[in-house]
């Protein structure tokens, strides 16, 4: 009940606030696929951030994304895309070197996780792989 | 017969190694795709939880000595309100971690006063009221997302009115509080570890950035301008390299950077 809660807010909140040009459809269909699939990690006590980062991604089109994490926790990054059919996720160090990390594929939702040994900056890379431009949301979740 | 079953079981054994493997062969990033990443405010930056949760792999810090009398609501000026309503937050995932009911309830109804001080109760009290009801079934994970899901939407609403600054404000009041948390701990109970997980030499370079973004007249704030000034310090005892953390006397010189900041944005009347 709470996590319906949860994900209707944000959807609304997603809805006020969407990337230029996109569906808003498509992006709150795509937040809430991430958060499905998120929902696997919080079930390992995992919590997830109520943030997300958003856009449109076609084929062989990445993005790239900074994010400061800590070590000691370990992280899970969810990316999921409406219209693509496949995406995927990795993680890179400061410096742009892959870090090593456990990764889900499963079409149009992708998901990368690890448990830095340093704390600082790290780049999450969304890409699409197949499939048309489409929208896709980015959510992580720490313990 | 048998011959069919082992390719069954070949394509199911292939099948699961592509829905999950480790560390898939996956080129650099090259030069422009580092300095063209996005740095999202929401995304890029953790928040107080974060922080706490690496300092428990530690050991099980006493997180309710690090307590504090909660910053005044009677402020009028808003990026005061703003920077008080992240320590607040951060305050309240300093609680959670001790597990201190009676506190998490506090600090939630402390968050909805300063949330009136900027037109902005009713986007809270919802959260407000879940936090406590979280603290009585001292549920503290559903805590800590009511606190993430408070920071988030008073952004949203923050966002709405054209307050884009009040939420970087909002969000740097909650990172400086935090430091300032952990790094107190740390100096008392200092370990190499402790000190290691401190480094993040992007956050504050960020915070700077946007301040030094903002319209002239929010600069010229005496507290903002004063923060701007500090920030360059805490920016350097962060910015270690990875195999050199800092020295407790650094440590303690970060925690009276990050105290100086906090006490001022608590205490100034503007």
């Amino acid at each position: 009940m709470r996590r319906s809660v949860i994900v209707s807010t944000l959807c609304a909140a997603l809805a006020a606030s969407s990337a230029i040009g996109v569906p808003e459809d498509d992006l709150v269909a795509a937040r809430r696929d991430a958060l499905e699939l998120a929902g696997a990690w919080a079930n390992d006590g995992f919590r997830l951030r109520e943030i997300y980062w958003s856009g449109t991604v076609g084929n062989g089109e990445t993005r790239v994304v900074q994010v400061n994490l800590y070590a000691g926790n370990q992280y899970w990054f969810t990316a999921a895309t409406r219209g693509a059919e496949k995406v995927s996720v990795n993680l890179f160090d400061e410096t742009g070197t892959p870090v090593r990390s456990e990764n889900y594929q499963e079409g149009p939702r992708s998901a990368a996780g690890f448990a830095p040994g340093t704390s600082g900056p790290y780049f999450v890379k969304v890409e699409g792989t197949e499939g048309r431009p489409s929208a896709f949301c980015l959510i992580y979740s720490y313990k | 017969m048998f011959r069919r079953i082992c390719l069954t079981v070949l394509a199911a054994v292939a099948t699961c190694a592509c829905a999950q493997d480790a560390s898939p062969v996956t080129a650099a990033l090259t030069r422009d795709e580092i300095r063209g990443a996005t740095i999202s405010e929401a995304l890029s930056l953790p928040n107080p939880g974060e922080l706490f949760a690496a300092f428990n792999k530690l050991g099980k810090p006493d997180w309710s000595s690090m307590f504090r009398k909660p910053p005044s609501g009677t402020y009028t000026n808003r990026p005061q309100l703003a920077l008080n309503l992240g320590a607040l937050i951060a305050d309240g995932y300093l609680a959670a971690e001790a597990q201190e009911k009676q506190q998490v309830k506090n600090i939630s109804r402390e968050i909805k006063t300063l949330a009136k001080g900027l037109g902005l109760e009713q986007d809270v009290v919802n959260r407000s009221n879940s936090i406590s009801d979280f603290a009585d079934g001292r549920q503290w994970e559903a805590v800590d997302q009511e606190l993430d899901a408070v920071q988030n939407e008073l952004s949203v609403a923050m966002s709405a009115h054209q307050d884009r600054e009040l939420v970087t404000l909002m969000a740097l009041g909650g990172w400086l509080r935090a430091i300032e948390v952990v790094s107190g701990y740390l100096a008392e109970h200092y370990t190499t570890e402790g000190a290691k997980a401190l480094r993040q030499p992007a956050v504050c370079g960020y915070f700077s950035a946007r301040i030094g973004a903002m319209p002239a007249k929010m600069q010229a704030a005496p507290l903002v301008a004063e923060l701007h000034r500090g920030l360059p310090e805490i920016e350097n005892l962060l910015s270690f390299a990875p195999e050199h953390p800092p020295i407790v006397e650094d440590v303690r010189k970060l925690n009276l950077a990050a105290n100086n900041i906090v006490a001022a944005m608590a205490a100034r009347k503007q």
